[in-house]
């Protein structure tokens, strides 16, 4: 695995993706919808496939000795560490508005462990939309790509909408009070769970949907 | 001992069909495959690669099923496809220092060995080389894991004829170590100077599956100035016809099998290129 990570890094990493992991100082941002920047981690996502379809990396990959599940699992693993440090970052920069903005953001959803969980939940069901489609045709990434970010637009606006009519995402989440942490916490955590979750479905879809694929 | 066993491989197209293709290559011997264009040439190739799905047969490598140990077998397997046509702006180097790794029996040493012998420069680009340069730095990757068979696609296209002879040196030398290739070209003399055997593939089925020495053995080239003048018999033996202008003159030439049955002012030995030409293009006179 290491070898075939290894080879993700060195050859398929974009280099927009470093830029988009920086974009996790947006939470300094003092009004801005913070769900926002889980947008940008899935532009870097696409720009790795639009890449690796012009340096006809699938061709490469194919003819080393490695099986089609594994060169499946290898992107889908790359992809999350991709997201895993989006999100991971968000932290140095939310402890840092803590000290330099006392207010918090007018639009709902604040920088703190609920917005991870939200986020990781997203890219979830991002993985689990991109990735099957995609594998079906990689060729087809602007299709898979459409898909991917209407089940992610739909995401974001249903979690907006819960922070106006849930009374739990309004109180507990929507705030940055040590006494709702657990609820965030828990919420991070649900987020993480749900993450690996779709993400393993999108690994198994995507690994049927590639056997049968003519390269 | 069989390198690579072939058994009724077909694959299904909505417009062709790649037909019950079976064959074997033999350890240390140079095949040529050819056939027409469109004939499903890059497609057997791709299917025996495991890019493509097939629809029947049995691949076997090494005695190893190839659906099975598809893994294990990659690491006695290289292709090279008219060069690398992969990460074209990357350092050589970091290609190499990459594609290294996923192969257990890379050999540094050898591949220092092949840069220096081709004359190759890691610190460039395959963009930055030129079709030749990047076939051989395709195939010092190819030698550096000790691969027993190499497959083909096309590599002396669009070489030039200094270069073109080079490489066919470089196979008739891997060939003597021992080393396995499958070659599909187009170029039908570089097959004359170097393959052993010849795979001829005619619209999705194998035509011939024969050395090449046998293979021309087959067949005469007849040239007649009017095939109305032609016996029953002469004309039932004279296949694949064509016409073709020859100094402003129209002549008849086609291939037999029975070449007793011409004069032997009409009779020639025939070179692979003929024979493919005539196969492709010419008819019979007699059905």
């Amino acid at each position: 695995m290491l070898t075939n990570l290894r080879k993700e890094f060195k050859l398929s990493l974009h280099p927009t993706v470093p830029i988009f992991w920086l974009l996790s100082a947006l939470v300094l941002v003092p009004n801005y919808p913070y769900l926002v920047i889980f947008f940008y981690t899935t532009l870097g996502l696409f720009f790795i496939e639009l890449n690796s379809r012009e340096n006809n990396d699938l061709r490469y990959s194919l003819l080393l000795p490695r099986s089609k599940a594994d060169i499946v699992k290898t992107r889908l693993f790359f992809i999350m560490i991709i997201e895993l440090i989006q999100v991971i970052l968000i932290l140095p920069f939310a402890y840092l508005r803590t000290l330099w903005l006392s207010d918090l953001n007018v639009i709902p959803g604040q920088a703190n462990l609920a917005l991870l969980g939200l986020g990781l939940t997203l890219l979830g069901l991002f993985n689990l939309t991109f990735y099957p489609i995609l594998f079906k045709d990689p060729t087809r990434i602007g299709r898979a790509y459409i898909w991917g970010t209407i089940v992610l637009t739909i995401g974001i606006i249903l979690v907006e909408t819960l922070f106006f009519i849930s009374p739990f995402f309004q109180t507990n989440l929507n705030d940055l009070a040590p006494k709702h942490f657990m609820a965030q916490f828990l919420t991070g955590f649900v987020g993480l769970v749900l993450f690996f979750g779709c993400s393993h479905f999108a690994n198994y879809f995507a690994t049927r949907h590639f056997e049968h694929y003519d390269a | 001992m069989t390198v690579l066993d072939v058994t009724a491989l077909t694959k299904y197209y909505p417009t062709f069909q790649l037909d019950n293709i079976s064959f074997q290559l033999a350890a240390g011997t140079i095949t040529g495959f050819v056939g027409a264009n469109g004939a499903g040439k890059s497609t057997t190739l791709k299917a025996i690669l495991g890019l493509l799905n097939i629809d029947h047969g049995q691949i076997t490598y090494f005695g190893k099923n190839f659906f099975h140990n598809q893994t294990a077998i990659k690491q006695d397997l290289a292709f090279v496809d008219g060069g690398i046509t992969y990460f074209p702006r990357k350092k050589l180097r970091t290609l190499t220092d990459t594609t290294a790794r996923f192969y257990a029996n890379w050999d540094a040493q050898r591949y220092q060995t092949y840069l220096e012998k081709f004359q190759l420069d890691d610190r460039k680009t395959p963009h930055e080389l030129s079709t030749g340069m990047r076939i051989k730095y395709a195939l010092a990757v190819a030698l550096s894991h000790h691969a027993k068979l190499l497959i083909l696609d096309e590599p002396t296209s669009g070489l030039d004829p200094v270069s073109r002879d080079e490489l066919l040196t470089i196979f008739l030398d891997l060939r003597a170590q021992g080393v396995t290739i499958l070659f599909s070209t187009h170029i039908i003399n570089d097959l004359q100077q170097c393959a052993d055997n010849i795979l001829y593939l005619h619209q999705g089925q194998l035509l011939f599956d024969a050395p090449l020495t046998e293979l021309l053995a087959r067949y005469q080239l007849i040239t007649i100035t009017d095939p109305t003048d032609l016996s029953q018999a002469q004309k039932q033996a004279f296949q694949y016809a064509k016409a073709e202008q020859v100094n402003g003159q129209k002549l008849w030439r086609g291939l037999t099998q029975q070449p007793d049955l011409f004069l032997d002012s009409q009779r020639s030995a025939v070179d692979l290129e003929t024979l493919m030409v005539h196969i492709e293009r010419g008819v019979a006179l007699v059905n």
